[in-house]
């Protein structure tokens, strides 16, 4: 194991297809350190958003090892991985994934439910407010409905969520996705702000738009 | 935000269904409510005369049983007969007034017969008055019933029958009415069960994407499958158990609260378990593919 933040070693997975298995990942290894910025390209189908769930914790790996911040993933029971990730891990989803008909606050502050001891009702606005200004909509109501913003602020509402726990770890899958040149060039601009303040960021794209400002690009497929 | 509120937002997010749904599964009680009443009260009923033997010296002995369980009095130490019993099960299991067959005295408080039976049809009547004994035995009870009615001047009058004439709503389907209700019955039920389908739907497709976006946010599985059986089970217990109360009070003429012997809670209890299984399985299944893709992405 190395000090990286997150390190996987020979990481394979595969999927049933039919009556054969469809190998997806086939001995990936990584290692993401903090303030780095990596981008994990490949055309779809193949298995980026799979290796994001993995080191997320979110997927068991068939073969191969995963540590987040020293702790080992294998093995780790469900409870024991949902520590880890609300420790550790902020994850931004494709598209957004707000929940609808929500308030913004609602939606930010979702990761903060389930850490304990609990946070308080005011601890939670306070760093709503402050997660908010971190995207850059610091002008935003925290009660307003999500249905009413424009894409690129549901984008980095959602980043907003992702980033209420200060995790040291940003995972980023397809985060523009959804969004017009203006927005993802903004992300991109506040996903390489938060790299440089120290967050290891991984995404996974086949954007140049947000690929561009990464310090490593590592080709999947 | 507590656990409560998110099963309350799991709620809120087909709000609509879960209200229509609610009505169905209610309205659904109720005919199993009055399923439940005739189908265990006449089979019931429809055994106890041939299971018992007349026991010598008690033959007289009859009982009359109120639903409503209103006015619980003995009059005197009443004679229990092995049969009487489980007649109490389709009304109440309470009896209301005992009558002797050695005076056929009626409470004097119940100057009618209608007092004490209020809101029954003849019919209904007429199995709550029963004894294990020839005909002729009631007659006393029929005459005391009858001079009553006369006083009231309700024009009703009450003769003493074997069992094996009583007509019961079973024994009388085939006829065009009853062929006409269960048809409706059955629609009713069929539509119902779409409706309730086609809710259980919609609340699935919501509450899976809330869960998954909980999840990737640090929520841990068990507690979403706990908190998806907790939702059901708030969604299907309450208005079956309304429907099936108010059904007892409609079709029943139970008073409020009614009583729920425990064999007749056994219906909407298995009822309730199998939508809950019916729905909840299924529904268990989907939260861990869905938490747990089997294809790549």
């Amino acid at each position: 194991m190395t000090s990286a933040l997150l390190h996987a070693d020979n990481l394979s997975h595969a999927f049933p297809d039919g009556e054969n298995t469809r190998l997806i990942l086939d001995g990936f290894s990584l290692d993401l350190s903090a303030g780095e910025m990596v981008g994990v390209h490949g055309p779809s189908g193949t298995g980026k958003t799979t290796l994001l769930r993995i080191l997320a914790g979110l997927l068991p790996p068939q073969e191969g090892t995963v540590w987040v911040a020293g702790e080992s993933l294998n093995y780790a029971t469900p409870r024991a991985l949902a520590r880890i990730r609300t420790a550790h891990i902020g994850f931004l989803a494709q598209s957004g994934d707000l929940l609808r008909s929500e308030s913004v606050a609602a939606n930010i502050e979702l990761p903060l439910l389930f850490i304990r001891p609990r946070v308080g009702q005011s601890e939670r606005a306070r760093r709503v407010r402050a997660a908010l200004g971190t995207v850059g909509l610091g002008d935003l109501r925290p009660e307003q409905n999500v249905d009413t913003l424009s894409g690129g602020q549901r984008q980095r509402v959602a980043l907003a969520r992702a980033l209420i726990r200060a995790p040291a770890i940003l995972i980023a899958d397809e985060p523009t996705a959804a969004l017009d040149a203006a927005a993802a060039t903004l992300l991109a601009t506040h996903l390489r702000a938060l790299a440089d303040a120290g967050t290891a960021v991984l995404l996974a794209s086949h954007d140049p738009r947000i690929l561009t400002p990464c310090d490593r690009l590592i080709p999947l497929g | 935000m507590s656990s409560r509120t998110r099963v309350g937002r799991d709620f809120r997010s087909a709000t609509g269904w879960f209200v229509l749904c609610a009505v169905i599964l209610a309205g659904q009680a109720a005919l199993v409510a009055s399923f439940a009443t005739f189908t265990v009260g006449y089979a019931d009923a429809a055994a106890s005369p041939s299971e018992t033997e007349l026991p010598a010296g008690q033959g007289s002995a009859v009982r009359v049983i109120d639903p409503q369980a209103r006015n619980v009095q003995d009059l005197e130490e009443p004679a229990l007969l092995p049969g009487a019993p489980v007649l109490f099960g389709a009304l109440g299991e309470r009896a209301d007034l005992f009558l002797t067959g050695e005076d056929g005295r009626i409470d004097p408080g119940a100057t009618t017969a209608e007092e004490f039976t209020a809101g029954m049809r003849a019919e209904d009547l007429a199995r709550l008055i029963r004894c294990l004994c020839a005909p002729d035995a009631l007659e006393d009870v029929i005459v005391s019933i009858n001079a009553a009615e006369d006083a009231a001047e309700t024009g009703r009058r009450y003769e003493a029958v074997p069992v094996k004439e009583l007509i019961s709503p079973l024994e009388r389907s085939g006829t065009l009415i009853d062929r006409l209700n269960l048809t409706l019955g059955i629609t009713v039920s069929l539509l119902g069960g779409v409706v309730v389908a086609a809710g259980a739907h919609r609340l699935r497709a919501h509450t899976l994407r809330r869960f998954l976006i909980e999840h990737l946010h640090g929520a841990r599985p068990g507690m979403l499958h706990l908190r998806a059986q907790l939702v059901l089970a708030l969604g299907i217990t309450p208005p079956l158990l309304l429907g099936f109360t108010a059904g007892r009070i409609v079709y029943a003429g139970a008073d409020w609260p009614p009583l729920l012997p425990a064999h007749y809670l056994l219906f909407p209890a298995l009822f309730a378990l199998a939508l809950h299984l019916l729905i909840g399985i299924p529904f268990a299944r989907r939260i861990s593919r869905t938490l747990h893709p089997k294809g790549p992405s």
